[in-house]
């Protein structure tokens, strides 16, 4: 590589960060041939077509109640009361909260078919059944866990401990960002504090570089740290200050040739960029008044509805991964009042995202995930005068949009009372490999070497349940 | 980044692995270990190597014996016959279900793969052990021109035969900063600048290497190192991540490493000190290395489940630190591609089974120890500090007339030892009263005087330290209460603001007036934070309980309790208060500031933290081998050994962590000191000879000098584990002093720098670039050790995340330590530490990452700290420098450790003069700004 360095190439670099030194200087001539956006466009060397080019993951912290969302169970109702049946704790090893021997508990909520494709969807979620005929329900999802943060890991990395990259991070790993102003992966968080933390892990890059870490933007100050100047410090002034840097660094570059230095100028260009651009995003106000109530949005105050049109936002700019977590979905104490509050929270925003990103033609390439950690056990947790449920994560529902996925289709069953995925199971590893399988991308060949072993985000397990794919 | 750029990535690695064969393919024979293991183990061991219940067709490769071995008439390899070897037919087959690798698998062999596979076939396919299990040798270095020691000598080989030579030596600028950076994590102050260049005898570059490394700078730059592998953090782990009490332990590793321990001694203490016989506190510290495994609150559910994946953690870090193996890998199974069986694992795992674990509460999870911080290894800088200051106490204090000696007027005893006055009538005070003492100790609770017995519902005063353990007390503070009435209790308490229990002297003293006022003082002024509870009351109680000196009394009819150790003397109590104030507002100034930095370093202890360390059971517990690594699954029993590889057959096998801990640094492993020395290697050439340096098996990379790497290993043992030494070794080397201008020819000759043809140019760790900017906005405090500390962090950081607990941050000093002392969340680390890749020590880490970031370039341009600093170096240029041409002097010097060059100059004073910022303070700050974002500045030069 020689020595000037034009702007085209140091955006490269940017994205390249530290594997300009990894890589070498011939691979990364021929990178930097390539097209820049690779996301725009056909993409290279895919190991098939892809259906989707970005996800938008709305992830349920806490687990949401398969039994009174998605999964109505007669029978349940029916021995609504009566003591657990033992062959249902067979093989059992303990409840996460609950002791004792528990009883079954219905759903107080009605559920009815909706759209053309009659899919099942409860009273607590009138928005999302508008958009019924777009979703494509799982009801047999079953995961490795009970527990919150472990769960959170698995459905992120697929290994409890939450040591490994995160799916975002194999996507930005994989695909790389379209956008270079954004961060290819962008975390946003809402909902209410149930003492479940967001734990770093959560969008962690484990082994991979740094760069393909998720940023989470912040809902107090600048959504992105340390991205205002400090006071008294105008965009101007950032800009000399920034020339000078930039002068002294070309001649550093020059004089050694490290080709670290040619990305650390890239990287505080594309951060001088980042100053104009995030505020660009997060600034609402050219949306219309419509829009922000399709959404129930406000367009200042956080919220997840601001999220859920934060993340159209993103998407529009060629972010490849948005995750949303909204916190509150852990209904151990009063079910009604809890499962209601958050459906109250999410219901329209989720309905509105999914209607504006089809208005907009981005649905038919984003494919949008709904779910938690696990669902919630077809017993009740009795606390006094209310009811909740307990963690569970033998059979529960999550759904998907978008995509490439077949819409109006509901996949999968779980046995009689709600307990155990029992038809067409889908494993979070089948997840993954199923969401990776939409990109392009063989789950299999999505590798990266560390201490001598080829990971990937579904270590060594997975199959793409292809009977859900359109 | 395209898509095919990742593949790109995978496959140069691969590629490069192959380089060095080809480049002398005609003359030299192929070997094993550098060309044919990496294909194997790559391609084949998965279905044909160790892991026996994994083996297809019977069939193993990774032995010779293996590979021979006639199998219905069929040799899979027969050496020096192609034709004859049915590997060669299936590797190279046409059809997909003969082909080997079967296409299912994703792997394949490259052109030149099979083609090197078909010569070490004719060539006699011969085996050999893998390299790291094969003990080093120490070889002869090669004679070569420019070497002034045998690393150079065996570099310099290596380049003559590339027909490349070493790269000139650096400036003598470069030279400084790059050593400087490097040992102390600091950057070189301008007139440690001048002093090395005004040193013009030879050796001066050796005499600045000694100076430095006897630094506490250099012991803490290191330590850095050692914790990222030690998993130390400041919390538990897991979604609770509760803090625990553990930094003793961060501060042993500083200790033992600037005293320059051994590291057999090193090892042996931190993986099983508290088994050594007569295990001192220190030694007992040092197994905290242990306890920094994650540890879940004991009360989740799955209790043996997290107790478990401790221990798998210590086997796995263990595994990492010392073997340099992927231990985890055999877990579940065999080992993959190294002869691990999880046998082996469950053997080593039985070594680390065997330490209690509470699983009640909220507790520490495991044993734990009082620890008090030793008197010892005081700062340099301190001891100055606090000797000038305590030469101008004791001038001030001769300036002013003789002191009153204190009067026998009121004088009711004076006592200079524990005392039980027999009889109870005496010392009955109702009315004003003082108590005066010189102590000196270590405890966090001690009675001076008390006139005291709860059981008996007697109360008149007590005064002492800690507050007889009361919730109310503060361990290591001064305390005073007095009683109105005998019972209950209904009076005056007051509690000091600062430890006296920090093994110095003191001279303490309460003076109470009745119904006035209640003073406490230390070292002669006025303790005037200390906290009040109650009013005085205008009389207290006469208790029919006898006087204790230097004990009390605790629900025991003998004064046993509350015993005083260390120093009481001149205990003197009065029937009046007494005025001890002095008389100068200079002595009072002196005396606060020096219990100020005192204060900062504690001669001995002062709080006693409860720190989590390894003790083994009384009976040991039995392991079993968890099938497919579900501890639910418990299949056959194991004693405890060490990985079979690494044990020769005579030798007896380790049975417990002690044994297991000598076993390692005995000198005849074969991993040890190679890892070791490697990862020392890394440190400063940002990568090691191995590259791989946390796997050192047949998936590793085959070192880049692995003559260098022997020898550099037995060295290191032939020393005496001299860690000094071995790093003294590197940075004196020639290799180390050559410049990091990548020339045309090298770029091209050697674009990743194997050969060591230049000196890499490393960017600095997330807590240099910090502690860089401090020191030179002049506000680092490099007080050493103590509890982990609270600097600025982003308001709502943790709240956002809903993770329990509120950062407070500290105030003064405390916002300026060195980032090793950051309070350490593993699941959200201080953002200015996370954001520029330091690791949230979840797990061991032997080798971090480093990227390019904007959010990176947004921290150091605005994050609090950073603008604090760059106004800090504003303030001083402004302060130390009288015109601008000689501030831009000073601030080069600063940064970079150099002058601006002419074009630099007019730049730099052009920005200046057209700046549009209304003041010269904030003109020099933003130059001060871009002067901290250089690349030149966080970049080891």
């Amino acid at each position: 590589m020689n020595h000037s360095t034009s702007s085209a190439d140091l955006t490269r670099r940017a994205f390249l960060g530290r594997a300009a030194g990894g890589i070498g200087s011939v691979a990364l001539a021929s990178l930097l041939n390539d097209k820049l956006h690779a996301g725009q466009g056909s993409l290279p060397n895919l190991h098939h077509a892809s259906k989707a080019k970005r996800v938008i993951f709305l992830f349920m912290a806490g687990g949401p109640s398969h039994i009174d969302l998605f999964d109505p169970k007669p029978k349940l109702n029916e021995l609504d009361g009566k003591a657990i049946p033992k062959e249902l704790l067979k093989d059992h090893q303990q409840f996460a909260l609950i002791r004792g021997t528990p009883n079954l508990k219905g759903s107080p909520y009605s559920f009815r078919p909706r759209g053309e494709s009659g899919t099942i969807i409860s009273e607590l979620m009138p928005h999302l059944a508008t958009v019924a005929d777009e979703l494509t329900v799982i009801r047999s999802m079953h995961t490795d866990t009970n527990v919150h943060d472990p769960g959170v890991n698995f459905m992120n990395c697929g290994t409890l401990l939450g040591d490994r990259p995160t799916l975002g991070s194999w996507m930005s790993y994989g695909l790389g960002s379209v956008n270079d102003d954004l961060p290819a992966y962008t975390v946003l968080t809402s909902g209410v504090s149930d003492g479940q933390p967001l734990l770093q892990s959560f969008w962690g890059n484990g082994f991979l570089e740094s760069r393909h870490a998720g940023v989470p933007f912040r809902n107090s100050g600048a959504p992105v740290l340390h991205l205002d100047n400090p006071k008294g410090v105008s965009t101007k002034g950032r800009r000399n200050e920034l020339d000078l840097l930039q002068w002294m660094n070309r001649r550093q570059h020059q004089t050694l040739g490290d080709p670290e230095i040619a990305a650390r100028i890239a990287s505080y260009e594309l951060a001088f960029r980042m100053q104009a651009s995030v505020p660009q995003l997060a600034d609402l106000g050219k949306e219309s008044e419509k829009t922000i109530e399709q959404y129930g949005a406000d367009r200042v105050k956080p919220s997840f509805a601001r999220n859920c049109l934060m993340a159209r936002r993103l998407v529009e700019r060629g972010v490849r991964f948005v995750q949303l977590y909204d916190r509150g979905w852990d209904s151990h104490t009063d079910m009604d009042r809890e499962h209601r509050r958050q459906c109250g929270a999410a219901d329209q925003p989720i309905a509105a995202l999914i209607s504006d990103l089809k208005q907009r033609g981005l649905l038919d390439d984003t494919l949008v995930i709904w779910g938690g950690e696990f669902g919630r056990t077809p017993v009740g947790q009795v606390m006094g005068k209310t009811w909740g449920r307990d963690h569970h994560p033998h059979g529960f529902t999550m759904w998907m949009a978008g995509g490439g996925m077949k819409p109006g289709l509901t996949y999968g069953a779980t046995d009689e009372f709600g307990y155990h995925a029992t038809e067409n199971k889908v494993h979070v590893h089948d997840l993954h490999a199923t969401i990776l399988h939409q990109l392009g991308i063989d789950h299999k060949r999505l590798t990266f070497r560390s201490q001598g072993r080829d990971f990937r985000l579904t270590d060594v397990h997975g199959k793409v349940v292809k009977e859900i794919l359109a | 980044m395209s898509f095919r750029s990742a593949f790109c990535h995978l496959t140069l690695e691969v590629g490069l692995l192959l380089l060095v064969p080809s480049a002398s393919a005609e003359e030299e024979r192929l070997e094993f270990n550098r060309d044919i293991r990496p294909i194997l183990s790559d391609k084949c061991f998965s279905c044909h190597g160790f892991d026996a219940k994994a083996r297809e067709a019977e069939l193993r490769l990774d032995t010779a014996e293996g590979a021979y071995a006639l199998e219905d008439g069929v040799q899979a390899i027969k050496p020096g016959d192609l034709q004859e070897s049915e590997v060669w037919h299936r590797i190279t087959h046409a059809d997909g279900d003969e082909l080997m690798p079967p296409p299912e698998s994703n792997k394949s062999l490259t052109v030149k793969e099979k083609e090197i596979f078909k010569r070490w076939i004719e060539e006699g396919a011969k085996y050999q052990a893998h390299w790291a299990f094969v003990p080093p040798k120490k070889m002869a270095p090669p004679v070569v021109s420019g070497a002034r020691n045998p690393i150079d000598q065996f570099i310099g080989a290596r380049l003559m035969e590339e027909e490349l030579s070493f790269s000139s030596e650096a400036d003598r600028n470069t030279l400084i900063r790059r050593v400087t950076l490097d040992l102390t994590g600091l950057p070189p102050t301008p007139q440690q600048v001048d002093q090395f260049f005004n040193d013009v005898a030879p050796g001066a570059y050796e005499r600045l290497v000694d100076r430095l490394m006897a630094t506490r700078d250099y012991a803490e730059r290191r330590a850095q190192d050692w914790l990222d592998l030690a998993r130390y953090a400041d919390t538990r782990g897991f979604a609770d991540d509760k803090m625990r009490q553990i930094w003793p332990y961060r501060d042993w590793v500083v200790r033992a490493l600037h005293r320059n321990m051994r590291f057999d001694q090193f090892t042996v203490e931190q993986l099983a000190g508290d088994m050594l016989p007569g295990a001192t506190d220190e030694q007992r510290l040092a197994t905290g290395f242990h306890r920094n495994a994650p540890q879940a609150r004991g009360n989740t559910y799955p209790v043996e489940e997290y107790r478990l994946k401790g221990v798998t953690d210590r086997v796995n870090t263990t595994g990492k630190v010392w073997l340099g193996l992927t231990m985890e890998c055999a877990e579940c199974h065999d080992h993959k591609f190294d002869p691990i069986s999880q046998r082996d694992y469950f053997s080593m795992f039985a070594i680390f089974n065997n330490a209690e674990h509470s699983g009640k509460g909220h507790g520490q999870g495991g044993p734990t120890m009082t620890y008090s911080p030793p008197v010892s290894d005081p700062d340099p800088n301190f001891l100055a500090e606090r000797a000038r200051l305590k030469a101008e106490l004791i001038s001030a204090r001769k300036k002013l007339p003789a002191p009153k000696a204190l009067g026998e007027e009121g004088l009711l005893g004076k006592w200079d030892a524990p005392h039980l006055e027999s009889d109870a009538g005496k010392f009955c005070v109702t009315g004003d009263l003082t108590i005066t003492a010189k102590i000196r100790t270590k405890q966090s609770v001690a009675n001076i005087a008390s006139k005291y017995d709860w059981p008996g519902k007697q109360r008149s005063y007590v005064f002492g330290i800690g507050g007889e353990g009361d919730e109310e007390g503060r361990p290591g503070h001064l305390f005073f209460w007095a009683s109105t009435r005998t019972d209950p209790y209904q009076g005056v308490a007051i509690h000091g603001s600062r430890a006296v229990n920090d093994d110095r002297n003191h001279d303490v003293a309460i003076v109470f007036k009745a119904g006035k006022s209640i003073r406490l003082l230390v070292d002669g002024i006025e303790d005037t934070e200390a906290r009040v509870i109650g009013k005085a009351p205008g009389a207290i109680a006469a208790s029919n309980r006898p006087l204790v000196i230097g004990a009390g009394y605790k629900n025991s009819p003998k004064p046993n309790a509350h015993r005083f150790e260390g120093s009481l003397t001149e205990v003197r109590l009065y029937d009046r208060a007494l005025e001890l104030i002095p008389e100068s507002e200079e002595i009072r100034k002196l005396q606060s500031a020096l219990h100020k930095i005192d204060d900062k370093q504690p001669a001995g202890a002062k709080k006693i933290p409860v720190v989590p360390v390894m003790k083994e059971r009384s009976s040991p517990r039995q392991t079993f081998i968890h099938l497919r690594g579900s501890f639910l699954s418990p299949g056959d029993k194991v004693s405890p050994a060490a990985p079979k590889v690494l044990v020769p057959e005579s030798d007896r096998q380790p049975s417990d962590r002690l044994e297991f801990a000598r076993w390692l640094v005995d000198g005849k492993n074969p991993l040890v000191a190679r890892v070791v020395v490697n990862r020392f290697w890394q440190s400063y050439f940002g990568q090691g000879l191995v590259r791989t340096s946390d796997d050192f098996g047949s998936q590793g990379a085959p070192a880049t000098h692995p003559e260098l790497l022997d020898w550099l290993a037995t060295e290191f043992v032939d020393s005496g584990w001299d860690m000094k030494y071995l790093n003294r070794l590197i940075v004196t080397s020639t290799v180390y002093r050559q410049s990091a201008r990548i020339t045309s020819q090298l770029r091209e000759r050697d674009p990743k720098n194997r050969l060591l043809s230049r000196m890499p140019r490393v960017r600095l760790p997330a807590e240099q670039i910090r502690d860089q900017a401090l020191a030179i906005g002049g506000l680092l405090k490099s007080f050493p050790g103590g509890p982990s500390v609270f600097p600025l962090q982003p308001n709502n950081y943790w709240e956002d995340r809903d993770l329990p607990g509120k950062w407070k941050a500290g105030n003064g000093d405390d916002l300026h330590r060195k980032s090793l002392y950051i309070y350490w969340r593993r699941m959200a680390l201080h953002p200015t530490m996370e954001l520029l890749d330091a690791p949230a020590r979840a797990v061991c880490v032997s080798r971090r990452n480093s990227a390019n970031l904007p959010t990176q370039a947004l921290v150091t341009l605005n994050a609090p700290v950073f603008v604090e600093s760059a106004e800090g170096l504003a303030k001083r240029l402004l302060g130390e420098a009288p015109d601008p041409k000689e501030r831009l002097d000073l601030a080069f010097r600063l940064c970079l450790g150099r002058l601006p060059d002419a074009d630099e100059r007019k730049k730099f004073l052009s920005f200046l003069e057209s700046h549009s910022a209304p003041s010269d303070l904030a003109k020099w700050q933003s130059l001060s700004t871009v002067l901290l974002n250089l690349d030149e500045t966080i970049t080891r030069p």
